[in-house]
């Protein structure tokens, strides 16, 4: 029994010693990723330059349902980026849309309520910057407004 | 002919007309008057000055930019990501020289030079997501938990189409 309670002991002491020593190489890991992105070479751009960068990039109408939109993924990047875009109006001022009338969502669109939140989302970040919108409207005229179309209308004054 | 000298002390000649693509030479020139002395480049290498040499060779005589046109700002301006098919060429070059010859467009304010590197940048970023970019360069995501969350609220449009 002894014996036993011996060996149990050990078997312990050993699993509790492995799991300090995997923790310590998720830490040195980390820290081996930290250290090696401190040698990236776009970490050397400076804002004004990365900025040109970043309006470059999101320089095309985008269409909210086809791609990834540049801006989204810059500002989700890391904090420095985030940081940037936020700060960069011009990144959320232009939008391609589809819309055809008489009905709700524009076309492709099945959860409307976090489209328009994304919509919103890109008004809200492009300040007063003018808005540069595709937008294409397709179909008869209906009585029938989009709220999409109605949310555009809420910034027109911005329209370009 | 001008002599410029490297951040490593080496010397290269170039036509004036050549450059003077650099407003920054340009200026300087212009300041010293007619002057066999060379022009030091502290924070320009060798390697990375033979490549803006290169450029500014192939685009020697064509119109420079109007000193007052924004970079940044200008709604007005053409845009496009649009590369030449030999600006293209000469810049499929590693990161490392990419990003330190858009440093050194930016030093010698070589403005046609920085906007190729700037939308190649910009063009290797297009379609990405989040992730792809952060190991195309080599960042770290060093959000907080927080800010992870509000990210993830923000790009559920995205994952969810």
């Amino acid at each position: 029994d002894r014996d036993l309670e011996d060996s149990e002991r050990e078997v312990m002491r050993l699993q509790s010693q492995i799991m300090f020593i995997q923790e310590q190489q998720k830490r040195l890991r980390a820290y081996k990723t930290k250290i090696h992105s401190l040698s990236s070479p776009i970490r050397k751009i400076p804002n004004e330059i990365l900025a040109s960068i970043f309006d470059s990039a999101c320089e095309a109408q985008w269409n909210l349902l086809q791609d990834y939109i540049p801006a989204l993924s810059l500002s989700a990047t890391c904090t420095r980026w985030r940081s940037l875009a936020l700060s960069s109006p011009n990144l959320w001022s232009r939008l391609k849309l589809e819309i055809t009338s008489g009905e709700i969502a524009p076309v492709g669109v099945h959860d409307l309520d976090s489209f328009v939140a994304t919509v919103k989302l890109f008004f809200e970040r492009s300040g007063k910057h003018n808005l540069e919108i595709d937008l294409d409207i397709r179909g008869e005229e209906t009585d029938q407004s989009p709220s999409v179309l109605e949310l555009l209308f809420e910034h027109s004054q911005r329209w370009k | 002919m001008v002599t410029l000298v490297t951040s490593d002390n080496e010397k290269f000649t170039a036509d004036k007309e050549v450059a003077e693509r650099s407003v920054l030479i340009k200026n300087m020139l212009e300041d010293v008057g007619e002057s066999d002395q060379p022009i030091p480049l502290p924070n320009v290498s060798s390697s990375v000055l033979k490549k803006v040499l290169e450029y500014c060779e192939h685009h020697r005589g064509e119109p420079l930019p109007a000193a007052d046109a924004d970079t940044t700002q200008d709604d007005t301006r053409k845009r496009t990501t649009d590369i030449s098919e030999w600006d293209q060429k000469f810049i499929t070059v590693d990161q490392e020289m990419l990003f330190e010859i858009i440093l050194a467009a930016n030093y010698l304010d070589i403005k046609s030079l920085l906007d190729v590197g700037c939308k190649t940048v910009a063009n290797m970023i297009k379609g990405k997501t989040p992730e792809e970019i952060r190991k195309l360069f080599n960042i770290v995501n060093d959000f907080t938990p927080e800010e992870e969350a509000q990210i993830k609220k923000e790009n559920e449009w995205a994952e969810d189409r």
